[in-house]
């Protein structure tokens, strides 16, 4: 563990954990404290997801997403107020969950996530760097996130053609995905563990998919994050096995029916 | 629809809809279910079909889709008892179908 991953697991004792951080293995902390989580999307999703995970632990977090506030995002994007219209997700989300939890490490990106954004920006950026002794950081100011020996890639996207786009990043990061999707009443979420992609689960024309419909009742998108982040805490127990990897799971808000289906 | 051995009948009914080449003869009743707004463009969440095993997934989709004209043109596969299954694979036998649509929105 390096020395930052140390001070992150000392911090990871306190108080604030005290209600669950029994409930996880060593394992699941370790692996916890040392995983990049890349995540895709600040929308519905994103915002229900993380506002969990940062609750967990001091996670890593890098918050990709090239869209601003708008009005109808306020019915399901939780971490948001109609006094941030107009501004980008990536950033707005990074100051929220810094103050829900300020020892967190994230940064946000005002830009798609795939390949060729993450290795331009990766190789384009200098060493993380940590901010100086005595220095507290604000809340809204969280530090850089740092190399990890982990990755994983959250799905929080709003389109298949944009999914098509981060699998390569997966495969090239060795990283599993955390799929979520929804529409209207429904959504649906599988872990895709490194070996498997897109295709594997929704079939050869995935990336062909149509865009979602508009609508979406709010509570979906909490219902199918939650869902999300008790994959990501079986992945740290067991980064080999998930109950939903080759898993597709799919919710019915109107007759509250989770059905499990296999993919492979 | 290339399928020589289709029979998708309405439960009870004998109302065959596509049944040429099929013998006269009974098949299990299979329960087939829709999700997501399939279930609004088939007009119902679940009904039992008679289908005549083996099919392939790609013609009990057709089959589906001239029963409901609304599914044609619409994305969505097609699970097997609980197992999500290729267009090109073939079905022997099957206590439930599912047909699934995928949610692209976050």
């Amino acid at each position: 563990m390096s020395k930052h991953t140390d001070e992150l697991h000392d911090e990871f004792h306190g108080e604030r954990y005290l209600r669950h951080y029994e409930l996880l293995s060593e394992q699941a902390r370790h692996r916890l404290l040392n995983t990049r989580f890349i995540v895709a999307g600040a929308g519905g999703l994103g915002c229900n997801l993380l506002a969990l995970l940062v609750r967990i632990a001091p996670v890593q977090l890098e918050i990709w997403d090239p869209a601003v506030l708008d009005a109808p995002d306020l019915n399901r994007q939780v971490l948001y107020t109609p006094y941030d219209l107009g501004r980008p997700k990536a950033e707005l989300a990074v100051e929220r969950l810094a103050a829900i939890n300020p020892g967190i490490r994230a940064v946000g990106h005002v830009q798609s996530l795939n390949a060729h954004t993450y290795n331009e920006l990766h190789q384009a950026a200098s060493p993380p760097t940590k901010p100086p002794q005595g220095q507290p950081q604000t809340p809204t100011q969280p530090t850089q996130p740092t190399q990890q020996p982990y990755s994983a890639v959250l799905d929080c996207l709003d389109s298949f053609p944009a999914r098509a786009g981060i699998e390569p990043l997966a495969r090239e990061l060795g990283a599993p995905i955390f799929h979520g999707g929804v529409e209207l009443w429904f959504g649906q979420t599988t872990t895709l563990l490194p070996e498997f992609g897109y295709a594997d689960a929704f079939g050869p024309d995935f990336s062909a998919k149509p865009p979602a419909a508009k609508p979406i009742m709010p509570h979906i998108p909490a219902v199918i994050a939650s869902l999300q982040v008790a994959e990501i805490l079986s992945w740290c127990e067991n980064p080999d096995s998930t109950p939903l990897s080759g898993v597709l799971c799919l919710y019915d808000g109107r007759q509250h029916r989770l059905e499990h289906l296999r993919w492979r | 629809m290339t399928g020589a051995n289709i029979a998708l009948s309405i439960y009870g009914g004998g109302d065959v809809l596509d049944n040429h080449a099929v013998p006269l003869q009974h098949y299990p009743m299979t329960q087939v279910r829709y999700f997501g707004p399939l279930t609004e463009l088939s007009g119902t969440d679940e009904e039992q079909l008679e289908i005549a095993f083996p099919i392939i997934v790609g013609e009990l989709r057709a089959a589906l889709e001239q029963k409901h004209p609304a599914l044609s043109g619409q994305s969505f596969r097609i699970a097997v008892d609980a197992v999500i299954r290729e267009s090109n694979s073939t079905i022997t036998a099957a206590g439930e179908v599912a047909c699934l649509p995928a949610f692209a929105g976050g």
